[in-house]
């Protein structure tokens, strides 16, 4: 089921670029893989479980919709690799 | 000072004489300074640590202590995962992806450790993201295991399993998703604890798999893991997953061997097949045999669903890493692409291509393709209902006992590049750990002997959710039976 077209999909749907040894890596190895889990085939479909609601059972918190303290722009963009003023630089995005 | 000794000194300790005015938080900084810089290189245990930055700290905690504030943790220093964000020290997952990166803010577990005294001693090496068993898979090159340095120490956080186990620090940070706290712990010979999921905040944890992961401590004792914990519990408001409970102080409830009398032990049959190593089987099934001379109850318990875990979590794993993961973009932190005319797309493309290793990437190929149409209800969904009866078997096996004991891993460590170029193998090596995360138990390796190669074995304990303390008794009376860690030291 796994071949190089099917791999190449994925890759852009992960917004990653394979090299040729690196798809072919990834075919032999997700393919391996996808074997090996195809043994979850033999399960019924989940029911509603404490892992969709929450590990544990202790009811999620909601707090009130009040703005909160948070980082300065210059301390956000500090790590920016590239930058202008406040505002993070990105190439020409209208062709 | 002469009565600070390699291999002599826990967190426990150093709190007790800096608090009682014996030692100053400089002697002890200083003393793990120097143990640093003489072995961390060759274990290429450390990613980044700042000599004047531990003194500047040590003088802080000095000074709060001289205030006569209450500190826990009084100039214990603790080694960090580099997964975990520390305020203006690099922080970078041992990837490319976020070389040079320096967060904007404490992890609210750095953040309680610093209130509570200690000093942040560095960063540690693992596996890039966290995605790995073998701490092969960093950026930065493998560490080395300090009892044989042809073998890895373990992964992901094989960094400070090494460092506690060579005595660089006396406690470190690690974090679990699968088994990377415990398995490490085990190949290193130390204890290592995963919490509960819910127990300790997740905050400024660099997500990899955010149902599974969780900050946990790593000690040479299991009094020095309850310290810790005692400190890194809580809720936190910055993570809606945190419990709101608070928590009973688990250190000062650790008494002796008393707490194996009528204690209902569970040997999971499922582990104790032929797969599992002669020498971890027979320091196992020892361990097992003192505590029940002590007073335990040992009663076989069957877990049959665990043959899924190995299926559903690479997939529900893989699958949160591909959205946890897709933040990475070359674009407001991390690498970015030194290739210009580039659109968009194309840059972002190209910066994580650049920047993420091929475990990491391979992950993320696996949790795009299983939540892609088409795909989901036959891999995602299945994945999920693997999870929900794998913590409907441990419910049930709490019913029968109060604590399962199990392997770390099937065997002790393996060679370096043994299982590098072959993920499934790796992948199957989780066995033994990775149910403990799908169903949020607290589980924890304390040491319990050596294979006759002279490599240390581990045993696993595992509690129902929220019984920490319990686990950590449990494991403590046994290590009073068996103080592993007092008995031998890796050949530095």
């Amino acid at each position: 089921m796994i071949d190089a077209a099917l791999v190449q999909k994925v890759a852009g749907l992960a917004s990653l670029e394979l090299s040729e040894a690196e798809a072919t890596y990834a075919v032999k190895n997700l393919a391996r893989i996808l074997d090996f889990v195809a043994e979850l085939e033999s399960l019924p479909e989940p029911a509603p479980s404490a892992a969709d609601e929450g590990i544990g059972g202790f009811s999620r918190l909601e707090r009130d919709d009040l703005a909160q303290p948070s980082l300065e722009p210059e301390t956000a963009m500090a790590n920016a690799p590239a930058r202008e003023g406040t505002a993070f630089q990105v190439p020409r995005i209208i062709d | 000072m002469s009565d600070l000794q390699p291999f002599k000194l826990t967190a426990t300790t150093i709190s007790q004489k800096v608090r009682g005015g014996e030692w100053s938080v400089r002697d002890v900084a200083n003393f793990y300074i120097e143990r640093t810089e003489r072995y961390s290189r060759d274990l290429n245990t450390h990613l980044f640590w700042d000599p004047a930055d531990v003194l500047a700290q040590a003088k802080v905690q000095e000074a709060r202590l001289k205030a006569k504030e209450d500190l826990p943790l009084a100039g214990v220093p603790v080694l960090i995962k580099d997964n975990i964000c520390t305020r203006s020290i690099p922080t970078t997952c041992a990837s490319k992806m976020l070389a040079g990166f320096r967060p904007p803010y404490d992890a609210t577990v750095i953040a309680r450790l610093r209130q509570a005294g200690a000093i942040v001693f560095g960063k540690s090496n693992c596996d890039e993201f966290a995605m790995g068993s073998s701490n092969e898979h960093s950026a930065f090159g493998p560490v080395l295991n300090p009892w044989n340095r042809a073998y890895v120490p373990g992964g992901s956080s094989g960094g400070s399993a090494a460092a506690v186990a060579a005595d660089l620090v006396p406690v470190a940070l690690g974090s679990d998703t699968g088994g990377s706290i415990r398995q490490p712990a085990s190949f290193c010979g130390i204890a290592g604890l995963k919490p509960t999921y819910g127990r300790v905040s997740r905050y400024g944890l660099v997500a990899y798999s955010s149902s599974l992961d969780q900050i946990g401590p790593m000690a040479r004792s299991t009094e020095d893991l309850a310290l810790l914990l005692d400190v890194l519990s809580g809720h936190d408001p910055m993570d809606a997953t945190s419990r709101v409970d608070p928590y009973p102080n688990v250190a000062s409830s650790l008494g002796g061997p008393v707490a194996l009398k009528g204690l209902r032990l569970g040997l999971v049959r499922e582990f104790f097949g032929p797969g599992l190593a002669d020498g971890t089987r027979a320091a196992l099934l020892a361990a097992v045999k003192l505590m029940q001379e002590h007073g335990a109850l040992v009663e076989e318990v069957s877990l049959p669903t665990l043959s899924h875990s190995i299926s559903s979590y690479y997939l529900i794993a893989a699958a949160e890493a591909s959205a946890n993961l897709a933040r990475f973009d070359g674009i407001r932190y991390g690498h970015r692409t030194a290739r210009n005319g580039l659109s968009l797309k194309q840059l972002v493309k190209a910066s994580r291509s650049e920047g993420f290793g091929r475990e990491v990437k391979q992950r993320i190929m696996l949790g795009t393709f299983a939540l892609s149409a088409g795909y989901y209800d036959a891999y995602y969904a299945k994945a999920k209902a693997g999870r929900s009866l794998i913590a409907a078997d441990f419910a049930k096996a709490f019913g029968q006992v109060d604590v399962l004991v199990a392997p770390n891993a099937p065997s002790v460590a393996f060679r370096l590049g043994e299982k590098s170029q072959d993920p499934l193998s790796m992948y199957l090596g989780d066995i033994c750990t990775l149910g403990v995360n799908l169903a949020g138990l607290p589980a924890l390796s304390v040491p319990c002997g050596f294979d006759p190669t002279g490599l240390p074995i581990g045993l696993q304990l595992i509690a129902p959710a929220w019984e920490d303390a319990l686990l950590l008794r449990a494991a403590h009376a046994y290590e009073q039976l068996c103080p592993w860690t007092k008995q031998a030291q890796p050949p530095l």
